[in-house]
């Protein structure tokens, strides 16, 4: 009678295990969408298990980024070292020049202290900077984004902006313990509040996995030409304001262009920018 | 026994060989080489390494393993999440059904198998995630991306032989 029941509850489970495999790539496709569909709702849970698997994986990427660092460091060093002549005397003119910006900043700093306190303006609070290491690359038709060794530093939050010495270059999606996403600014879910420079108009710069960004929600009768520097506009506290984002190369109807002034494509080191106001973190 | 056991072990690492390798070259290929490769002309080599396996040695490929690649691939990617298992999932399912027309044939015919699974799997991973983001992605960059990882498959297949000659020559 036992070994009746051991036979059927045998034949039970090897139907179970072949129904299991003659369905498995349907299962496994659900599964996906299932993981897709969770993201959707922004859900903590993908974003959680995502920067946990992302600080087992940066790391091996890290390592095996060794020989192509040193290859490109010394590529780099060639090639330095056959324009650091020429760049040695442009950068004794530009000394020159920066000199006498630098005196005129001071004057101008003083003046806009005295002007401030003139009119009792608060100044928005201070920024954080960090500088990180781009350590893994991302960027095609789907996505755009780099993944930044952080080094468990407690200051960079999500919603943190990432720059260079170009300009704006993302913001931070992912914290892992030692590892985080940077979304780059030409990435699908990359939305920016930046003013054009010269007449302050509004907008908010939307990425869409190319090289080129749109610029949108800018007021139909603003006066926007090609050539005009889109800079952060600081509005909802979450960017500083005034850091340089990008150029505007095409005008049309309703659809004006910018080109990002950070090459986004080489970026190597970024510097991540973050209020010390607690109230203005994005968590 | 202790051969025997070392013997078991070397057969088991070897059928990995597909597997670690994809993975290896997915870790490579998300390393930054400004300015010598630009990020963007990057071809999709997990495309090229599954199609490239479940042709000449489908018994070495699984769903599990083709669902891992994916998996990786959706964490260094900021893409939504599972976009990437699909792919992989899709590329595991068009190979296997085209599989019968293109193995034993010569090289050309496998490449012009692999030019239509990477075609229609890329469609539809543009497809999917554009009903995601309700906006149609740019389809140029698609299109680069697509005639880059075609253009890639004799030299990921030349590496891939090469690497079946070295590690599993005695595996059958």
């Amino acid at each position: 009678m036992r070994a009746k029941r051991k036979k059927v509850l045998f034949l039970k489970l090897s139907k179970i295990r072949l129904l299991t495999k003659k369905f498995a790539i349907f299962l496994l496709f659900l599964s996906a969408f299932a993981f897709m569909l969770i993201s959707k709702t922004d859900t903590i849970v993908i974003e959680e298990t995502s920067s946990f698997a992302m600080n087992i994986v940066s790391p091996l990427v890290d390592t095996l980024a060794i020989p192509a660092k040193v290859t490109v460091s010394t590529y780099n060093y060639i090639v330095g070292l056959k324009k650091t002549y020429g760049e040695n005397v442009e950068l004794k003119e530009e000394n020159k020049r920066l000199l006498e910006a630098q005196n005129n900043l001071r004057s101008l700093e003083i003046e806009n202290k005295l002007l401030s306190e003139l009119l009792n303006y608060i100044p928005p609070p201070d920024a954080l900077s960090t500088t990180v290491r781009i350590v893994a690359t991302e960027n095609d038709a789907f996505s755009s984004s780099v993944i930044a060794y952080t080094g468990g530093n407690q200051n960079i939050k999500k919603g943190h902006i990432a720059v260079n010495h170009k300009g704006v270059v993302g913001r931070v999606d992912n914290i892992g313990n030692m590892y985080s996403k940077i979304i780059l600014i030409t990435d699908i879910n990359s939305k920016i509040p930046v003013i054009i420079e010269r007449n302050r108009v509004r907008g908010i710069l939307f990425g869409n996995n190319t090289n080129i960004n749109k610029l949108m929600f800018t007021p139909i009768s603003a006066d926007i030409v090609v050539g005009d520097r889109i800079i952060t506009s600081g509005v909802a506290g979450v960017f500083p304001p005034g850091l340089p984002v990008g150029v505007v190369i095409s005008v049309d109807k309703n659809d004006i262009k910018v080109k990002p002034f950070a090459n986004i494509q080489g970026v190597e080191y970024v510097r991540i920018i973050g209020y010390t106001d607690k109230n203005t973190e994005i968590e | 026994m202790n051969e025997l056991w070392n013997e078991n072990i070397k057969i088991q690492l070897q059928r990995l060989v597909p597997l670690i390798s994809t993975i290896l070259f997915v870790l490579i290929f998300n390393i930054p080489l400004y300015p010598f490769v630009s990020s963007s002309i990057r071809p999709c080599v997990s495309i090229i390494c599954v199609y490239f396996w479940l042709i000449y040695r489908p018994y070495l490929v699984n769903a599990t393993g083709v669902y891992l690649i994916g998996i990786l691939e959706d964490i260094i990617s900021s893409a939504p999440f599972g976009s990437n298992i699909v792919t992989m999932l899709l590329v595991y399912v068009f190979t296997n059904l085209i599989s019968k027309f293109v193995a034993n044939k010569p090289f050309l015919a496998v490449w012009y198998g692999f030019a239509f699974v990477a075609f229609v799997t890329l469609i539809i991973k543009w497809l999917v995630i554009s009903i995601y983001y309700s906006q149609f992605l740019s389809l140029s960059t698609l299109l680069f991306s697509l005639l880059t990882t075609i253009a890639f498959y004799p030299i990921f297949s030349i590496i891939n032989v090469y690497l079946y000659e070295y590690f599993m020559q005695d595996e059958e």
